[in-house]
């Protein structure tokens, strides 16, 4: 218990790896949309910029303190750290998938209130979890295990595709930003599992035991 | 009756012990399948027979025959 509640508030990690889980995905989503429709996203930005201060940081702050972090201790630093020791990382990202996807049934069919409604979401957001759990296991493998860095990354996403987060600043479509986020997260993913040879960031077998004693 | 408990709770810790992953995993999806489920069903019509619903039944097991037992 020592050991995760080491590594789920290890912040003393190098600073490029909070601006890879704090500033990657906005700045991508920018590009992504400007690409999309051109430059009324950044006219958007422009006009609303207040609401950065106002709407998406505080949406930011509260994923932070109250779910997210609080969520990868279990998913990441307990479940694919434990998985990853004994499957490799890769193996390990995607049985995490698995079960983090499933977790997802009950309030999925709450919001739906209907069978159907929830098995095409959560088919059409597999990929995008396994995408996640790609990214967020490289990420907390990079940054010497901290869970801090993978669940920043996390509320980042999540406070990017809240209806009140960088969709009104940007006064774009939420369901369009989730779709575009989505295929960013994929895209990420099977690039860091591609350029990574499915290692994920962990280094040798060894140093990753010798990380979470 | 304690005996049989304990043994039941060193048993449980035992398994637990052994399979880490899986208690979390149950103890997770019953959190969320709970807090889903539970407050919805609490009040939800056609569950119990007679128009009563498990709130219904918690309040007057709960509020009035407990305390009164």
């Amino acid at each position: 218990m020592r050991n995760l509640a080491r590594r789920s508030f290890k912040w003393r990690v190098p600073l490029r790896w909070y601006a890879v889980s704090l500033l990657a995905p906005p700045l991508i989503l920018l590009l992504a949309v400007m690409a999309l429709y051109g430059l009324a996203p950044l006219r958007a930005l422009a006009q609303n910029w207040s609401l950065i201060f106002t709407l998406f940081l505080p949406a930011l702050v509260i994923m932070i303190l109250f779910n997210n972090v609080a969520e990868e201790i279990g998913w990441t630093g307990f479940t694919f750290a434990r998985l990853q020791d004994r499957h490799g990382p890769l193996r390990a990202a995607l049985l995490t998938t698995v079960f983090f996807w499933l977790y997802h049934v009950p309030s999925c069919y709450v919001e739906t209130r209907s069978r159907l409604a929830t098995a095409v979401v959560l088919g059409i957001f597999l990929l995008p979890h396994l995408g996640s759990r790609l990214i967020i296991g490289w990420l907390y493998n990079s940054a010497g295990a901290s869970v801090l860095i993978a669940g920043l990354f996390h509320a980042m996403h999540n406070a990017i595709v809240s209806a009140t987060g960088l969709v009104a600043v940007l006064a774009l479509p939420q369901f369009e930003v989730l779709v575009i986020m989505a295929a960013v997260v994929v895209l990420a993913g099977a690039i860091i599992a591609v350029g990574t040879r499915g290692r994920l960031g962990l280094r040798q077998s060894s140093e990753s035991a010798a990380d979470r004693k | 009756m304690n005996v049989h408990l304990g043994m039941f709770i060193r048993a449980l810790r035992s398994w637990i012990i052994q399979h880490p992953i899986i208690s979390f995993l149950i103890l997770a999806y019953a959190t969320t399948a709970a807090l889903a489920f539970v407050p919805e069903a609490l009040t939800e019509l056609g569950l119990l027979p007679g128009g009563a619903t498990p709130h219904g039944v918690l309040e007057n097991v709960a509020g009035s025959a407990v305390p009164l037992s």
